[in-house]
């Protein structure tokens, strides 16, 4: 059984929250498949708001509608459709970056949002990532970060420009590369991979990772009753809080979601996929 | 492995990305386009045979997706490549984001908001009014839940036009029973009624009537076995509020008629559903209750007015001036499109060219004129002698007329010639109202009379505008609002008559439905009928003042009513006599018979009804008198004749 918990916090900065997010979890033919997705809108105002909560929106009715037609047609398949989602993704990436970036041009502002979003299921995952939120598997003694931070800031380290000790000081530390909405063509990275029972995929804006990093992000999720949905959103918790000890002031928002999927063999019986529940799913309003 | 599967990249373009859909001649799958980025459905079509019959099954497989790529409609995916690779023809169309409304009920496991579905249900009439409108019609004949695809904006879509179908002139129908048991029309799917009754159009008003029944009730509607398992049949769908108390009466009306087994008994078009959902609320039971409540008391009706009257001129006098110079150029402009859209047409019937279905320039510079003046009169009866121009009032004007007098009709009120304008409208529904769109399509598709009381119906259609008329005059006041009253003709004794025979069909369908006896009406119809056609002592028949071709409708309807053996053994309950009836049905062929100059001069627009009333006298004659020697003419009448 999926278990999922996710938490936004406004912070003490911004007037609005601009981040959005959702988790939603679908009883398929496959067994439980999970989305879960963050996206930190930049353009300001109720300009990031509206970019970030399109992007999720739309990401939301595709799992809701879509997805189940897609499965529907593989009732001959047994494996749950990755390279296909992939696909699809990408599309709904270019064709919500034009959206965007069409109502951007219509009331003359620029507006974008981050996008980093992950889908599970059988004991894999695909993830999709534009900009600066990260995606963490998390196991019970180890963690990796499955998403390369696409900022300006990545890039000069990754290229030697600039030495990690000057990082810390670095000026345009908050430029991200691409964002939904802002790009000619835009180029999102996919991640693909396996998981087992005992990980916990987390996905976190900027403001809930900067402070803190990787490990410490990570060791709230550690300890925790891996069965209890309740344990989860208190890490969850855990992870606004110590940002803020640590002097966070910024949007915060955490996703997170549990690798012990139901998996159920698929037969043609179970091909109906019916029960899609949406976990979360909310728009940056604060 | 043969078959192309995932992954397979065809033309050098689009990348088959998963299945969407597979069935016995074709899948559907999802492709990329990769250049640009794009999604689409493909659907893949294997002719699977060889041979002659082989390139007979690719030809028809290639016309059908060159039939699909010609339509043009928001609502119908488009075909945008057909790609034939020897074995296989892929056919390249949108891909529909959305769920199948069959999904969305299942998953949410309560039915859908009346709101909602009379909302999509307006926009499927619209879809398959297109479809019917073609040249040739085209009948979809698989609407059903699962083919109606919900966006995220709320629009729906039609998608999988598998077994469309085009009604070529002189081809009967499509001699395969097809279609989704439990939605299609009967005609479509029970062996014997497909041998008996060709699919027309009529066939998606039962299918979206069904698939309306099931969004709004949850219920999905299957057939069931006869009991000695001869033949599956349809099972009745009983009356929505009878499975939800909360929906309404009026959408019950819609549902209950639209679901009618026999064609002829349905909505004729698409477009009078699309009229009734858009109205729902005044089928409703309290409404026709009022209804005829006005009828019982229209003989004696006096109304105190004055008042409604003097707001009406202050009003116009307080519109006036001001935006009179764009009106009057509106009107001048209107009045000239209209001369060249005479011309226009007079060379069109000598080369036989066909009208097209969009609005006139007159017709448009008309309503604009209403649109900025919209008190004043004189812009709706230069429309309706557009309307009556070509000698068919089709759907499409009275829908886009309805239109117009739903938005400023009521500004009209108080208007000292507004009885004679919806007097002028009732005559234009009941002579010239081309009640089952025949006209917007070809000559040769649904004769009228095949249908039974096509003009029994119309004339319901006029009831309404005969009552306006009535309600605006108070002959007590001695104001008829523009009726000519005098001792020649008397407009407002005509439109009184009209109404009757109008409400007849209304109060005749109403009591059927409610299972009352409607021996009553019966006899009213009747007395206005005779009024109307035979006279009586004291005044002369009313047909005779008006113009031939309403006098021939008029005929008509006398003369359908009588060939109906429903109509006829009503009329018999009534009390009225066979000798009354010969009476009559003697008078309609004489008066007829001395229209012919008439109808030789304008059989365009008369032939149908003269052809109808002389080729059918003799067999109507013969059928009055069986039926009145039959057992039941024995029974004992009541009420009496004259009561």
């Amino acid at each position: 059984m999926a278990l999922v918990a996710a938490r936004t916090d406004r912070g003490t900065r911004k007037p609005t929250n601009e981040d959005a997010c959702c988790v939603e979890v679908a009883n398929t033919r496959f067994g439980d498949a999970v989305m879960a997705i963050v996206c930190d809108g930049v353009g300001g105002l109720a300009r990031g708001e509206v970019a970030s909560s399109t992007v999720v929106a739309r990401f939301a009715s595709w799992f809701e509608g879509e997805l189940p037609v897609l499965l529907d047609g593989m009732a001959e398949v047994d494996a749950f459709p990755f390279a296909a989602v992939r696909v699809v993704w990408g599309v709904l990436l270019s064709s919500v970056n034009e959206q965007i970036r069409a109502y951007g041009a219509s009331i003359g502002a620029n507006l974008g949002s981050t996008f980093t979003g992950v889908i599970a299921c059988q004991g894999r995952f695909l993830a999709a990532h534009v900009g600066d939120c990260r995606l963490y598997q998390i196991g019970p003694r180890e963690f990796r970060q499955v998403t390369e931070d696409q900022t300006l800031l990545a890039q000069k380290l990754a290229s030697g420009e600039l030495s990690p000790e000057h990082a810390a000081t670095f000026a345009q530390k908050n430029v991200i590369l691409q964002s939904v909405g802002t790009e000619r063509v835009l180029r999102p990275s996919f991640y693909e991979g396996a998981f087992s029972p005992d990980d916990i995929f987390v996905v976190l804006c900027d403001g809930a990772y900067r402070r803190i990093g990787g490990e410490r992000v990570s060791r709230c999720f550690q300890g925790i009753d891996r069965t209890s949905e309740h344990a989860m959103e208190e890490a969850c918790e855990r992870v606004i809080r110590e940002s803020f000890e640590r002097g966070e002031s910024d949007n915060l928002t955490v996703a997170c979601f549990s690798g012990n999927l139901v998996r159920v063999e698929p037969t043609r019986d179970t091909r109906d996929f019916c029960d899609v529940r949406t976990m979360v799913s909310r728009g940056g309003a604060a | 492995m043969n078959e192309p599967g995932i992954g397979r990249v065809i033309d050098n373009k689009y990348e088959l990305i998963a299945a969407l859909g597979k069935g016995g001649m074709s899948n559907v799958w999802l492709g990329h386009d990769r250049r640009l980025d794009k999604l689409w459905a493909i659907k893949e079509i294997k002719p699977n045979v060889a041979g002659a019959q082989g390139a007979a099954n690719r030809q028809a497989i290639i016309d059908e997706a060159n039939f699909m790529k010609r339509l043009d409609h928001p609502a119908i995916p488009r075909v945008v490549d057909i790609i034939d690779t020897g074995d296989t023809i892929f056919v390249v169309m949108d891909y529909v984001n959305g769920r199948p409304l069959s999904r969305v009920l299942r998953q949410q496991g309560r039915p859908f908001d009346q709101a909602d579905v009379i909302a999509w249900g307006i926009q499927l009439c619209d879809v398959l009014g297109y479809l019917h409108s073609l040249n040739p019609p085209v009948v979809y004949r698989d609407m059903k839940p699962g083919n109606v695809m919900l966006r995220d904006d709320g629009s729906v879509k039609l998608i999988d036009f598998g077994i469309a179908y085009e009604l070529l002139p002189g081809r009967r129908g499509d001699s395969r029973r097809i279609g989704s048991a439990g939605y299609s029309a009967p005609e479509q799917i029970d062996r014997e009624m497909h041998k008996t009754t060709p699919t027309d159009p009529r066939a998606d008003i039962y299918a979206l009537g069904a698939t309306l029944y099931s969004l709004v009730t949850g219920i999905v509607p299957r057939r069931v076995r006869k009991a000695d398992g001869s033949e599956d049949v349809e099972l009745d769908l009983k009356p929505i509020r009878e499975v939800n108390q909360g929906l309404s009466d009026g959408f019950e009306q819609v549902l209950l008629r639209a679901t009618m087994r026999d064609p002829s008994q349905r909505y004729q078009t698409i477009d009078e559903m699309r009229y009734d959902l858009e109205r729902y609320e005044e089928l409703t039971q309290e409404y026709r209750l009022e209804q005829r409540r006005k009828l019982r008391t229209f003989w004696w009706r006096v109304r105190a007015s004055g008042i409604a009257l003097a707001l009406g001129i202050a009003c116009m006098i307080g519109s006036a001036t001001l935006r009179n110079t764009s009106y009057d150029t509106l009107m001048h402009e209107a009045s000239a499109a209209r001369t060249e859209e005479v011309n226009v047409a007079a060379g069109n019937a000598s080369t036989g060219e066909a009208r097209t279905a969009s609005a006139s320039e007159a017709e448009e510079r008309y309503a604009q004129a209403i649109n900025i003046a919209p008190s004043r009169i004189e812009p709706y009866e230069r429309l309706l002698e557009v309307y009556k121009a070509d000698e068919v009032f089709t759907p499409t004007e009275e829908r886009r007329f309805a239109r117009i007098w739903q938005q400023y009709g009521r500004d009209l009120a108080g208007n000292d010639r507004y009885a004679r304008l919806c007097y002028d409208v009732g005559v234009l529904y009941l002579c010239y109202y081309d009640y089952l769109g025949v006209k917007d399509q070809t000559d040769e598709l649904l004769p009228v009379a095949a249908t039974g009381q096509g003009a029994v119906k119309n004339a319901t259609q006029s009831a309404v505008w005969f009552e306006r008329a009535l309600e605006a005059c108070d002959p007590a006041a001695g104001d008829f609002a523009g009726l000519e009253v005098d001792n020649v003709i008397d407009e407002y004794v005509a439109t009184q008559v009209y109404h009757t025979i109008g409400m007849f069909h209304t109060l005749f369908s109403q009591a059927s439905r409610e299972g009352r006896d409607a021996t009553g009406s019966y006899l009213t119809f009747w007395q206005a009928l005779e009024g109307a056609i035979v006279g009586d002592d004291i005044t002369a028949p009313i047909a005779s003042q008006s113009e031939p071709i309403v006098q021939l409708r008029l005929y008509q309807v006398a003369f359908e009513s009588i060939a109906s053996s429903t109509y006829l053994s009503g009329f018999m309950r009534a009390g009225v006599g066979e000798h009354d009836v010969i009476r009559m049905l003697e008078a309609v062929k004489a008066k007829t018979d001395a229209l012919s100059d008439f109808v030789a001069a304008n059989y365009g627009a008369s032939g149908f009804m003269y052809d109808e009333i002389e080729n059918g006298y003799e067999a109507a004659r013969t059928n009055v008198s069986r039926t009145y020697k039959s057992p039941v003419a024995q029974m004992p009448v009541s009420p009496k004749r004259g009561e």
